[in-house]
């Protein structure tokens, strides 16, 4: 006679998604973790440059200086609703051509233009953000002034 | 290290009450006061109060100190912080723009299910290739000047600057010394004032005192109440060499001068003194 027990409950697999976004998630933790430590080390041997936060004494150094000059920020306003204007009669010319040749009608919408509007200015500061990172990594590298200096604290002698 | 003194004297402050209060006999129906011990009790203990308050430890003898090793780091000079703070600056805004770039494509692409939408890394990285897509072509139009100019730039360090204007090459005494070029700067950007004055009144320069000059600009750099001396107000611009303003005699006998012709030049008070007299009549 065969004695029947009771089937015990299979262990369930683990997930294998949940594991890897675990692993992931601790890899990225081991990761900053590392960074830290190296940035830790590196700060008692030398001054960390201050690129986090040196943008705020940045913008405190120089807001003060910019002066707005009324002519030419109207002069920018005109030609950007003269910009505005030109892409939007650009698209629904567009769209209308597309509609004589389909039956689906494409309306172009006002928001489309203002994000063309706006990719073209980012481009253009992301441009400008480049050219000036360039530049200054240029002027460290050409100039005879030094980037660091060593320094050095006393104590009495014993 | 040696003791001093103070540090001594305070140690012992400390104990001699205590020894003190030891000895103290108190004799039944004496008052206390009247104690033989209690006198020297009370100056024990006013002693005690008085050395208390010094520090703990003192060093005698001449310090002497010297580096700690321990303590040698690499600090940013001012320069190296400023331009740090720079490049953080386009740093961010590059940042900035990689955000905004995402989110407008990523609100477009809401029309467009063709479209793919754009995360933070894919966006910066066509940010930057924009930004590098524009430093080339500054790069080429760089290029394109020094073929059309040969000989405008120079090598400095690792890269290339342009070669010094016509302007910082006029012949100045001790163009090395940075007080001159301050000097000389003062004096250009008091040309630059008037000149721009004449531009608007048909080529003349404006009377003495004409508030269209900010007065900022007629004082001498750093010291107080000098102010540039003024000869020819009124005149007109030409390739004349004659005096239009000098410099006071605040900085030895060396003087700037700016003449009528734009020209920035260094005299001595004799000379300017005979030629300002071969202008009277």
């Amino acid at each position: 006679m065969i004695k029947e027990y009771p089937s015990l409950p299979l262990p369930t697999p683990p997930d294998p998604q949940g594991a890897s976004a675990g692993d992931a998630l601790i890899k990225k933790l081991l990761a900053v973790a590392a960074v830290i430590l190296v940035l830790g080390f590196l700060s008692f041997l030398m001054e960390l440059p201050p690129l986090a936060f040196g943008w705020l004494h940045f913008l405190a150094r120089n807001l003060g200086q910019v002066s707005v000059h009324p002519a030419s920020v109207v002069t920018g306003a005109v030609f950007v609703a003269l910009l505005i204007v030109a892409i939007h009669g650009c698209g629904s010319s567009f769209c209308r051509a597309v509609t004589a040749k389909s039956a689906v009608a494409p309306r172009w919408r006002f928001r489309w233009t203002l994000a063309i509007l706006g990719v073209v200015v980012l481009m253009f500061v992301a441009g400008l953000s480049t050219i000036g990172l360039a530049r200054h990594l240029g002027w460290m590298f050409s100039t005879a002034d030094p980037t660091y200096m060593e320094t050095v604290k006393f104590k009495m002698e014993d | 290290m040696p003791r001093s003194g103070i540090t001594i004297a305070r140690g012992r402050a400390l104990v001699s009450p205590l020894a003190a209060f030891a000895c103290f006999h108190s004799q039944p129906g004496v008052p206390l006061r009247s104690n033989p011990g209690f006198a020297h009790l009370s100056q024990n203990f006013a002693v005690y109060l008085c050395f208390s308050a010094l520090p703990a430890s003192a060093f005698a003898g001449m310090p002497s100190f010297i580096p700690d090793e321990s303590t040698r780091r690499l600090i940013l000079t001012d320069a190296g912080r400023v331009r740090y703070e720079a490049i953080s600056f386009f740093l961010v805004m590059l940042l900035l723009s990689a955000l905004a770039v995402r989110l407008l494509w990523n609100y477009v692409a809401r029309d467009f299910p063709a479209l793919p939408r754009i995360s933070f890394v894919r966006s910066l990285g066509v940010v930057a290739a924009w930004g590098l897509l524009v430093l080339i072509v500054l790069t080429m139009i760089a290029t394109a000047r020094e073929m059309m100019t040969p000989g405008s730039w120079q090598k400095q360090g690792l890269l290339y600057t342009l070669v010094n204007t016509p302007v910082a090459q006029e012949p100045i005494k001790n163009a090395a010394d940075e007080a001159n070029e301050a000097r000389r700067k003062g004096l250009e950007d008091l040309k630059a004032a008037l000149w721009s004055y004449a531009a608007q009144h048909k080529g003349e320069l404006p009377p003495a005192d004409d508030p269209a000059i900010p007065g900022k600009l007629w004082e001498v750099g750093g010291i107080v109440g000098a102010r540039y001396r003024y000869v020819a107000a009124g005149a007109s611009l030409s390739p004349d060499s004659r005096i239009v303003v000098f410099e006071p005699a605040v900085h030895g006998d060396d003087r700037f001068v700016l003449r009528l012709n734009g020209r920035i030049e260094l005299l001595t008070s004799d000379t300017i003194r005979k030629e300002l007299q071969q202008v009277k009549p």
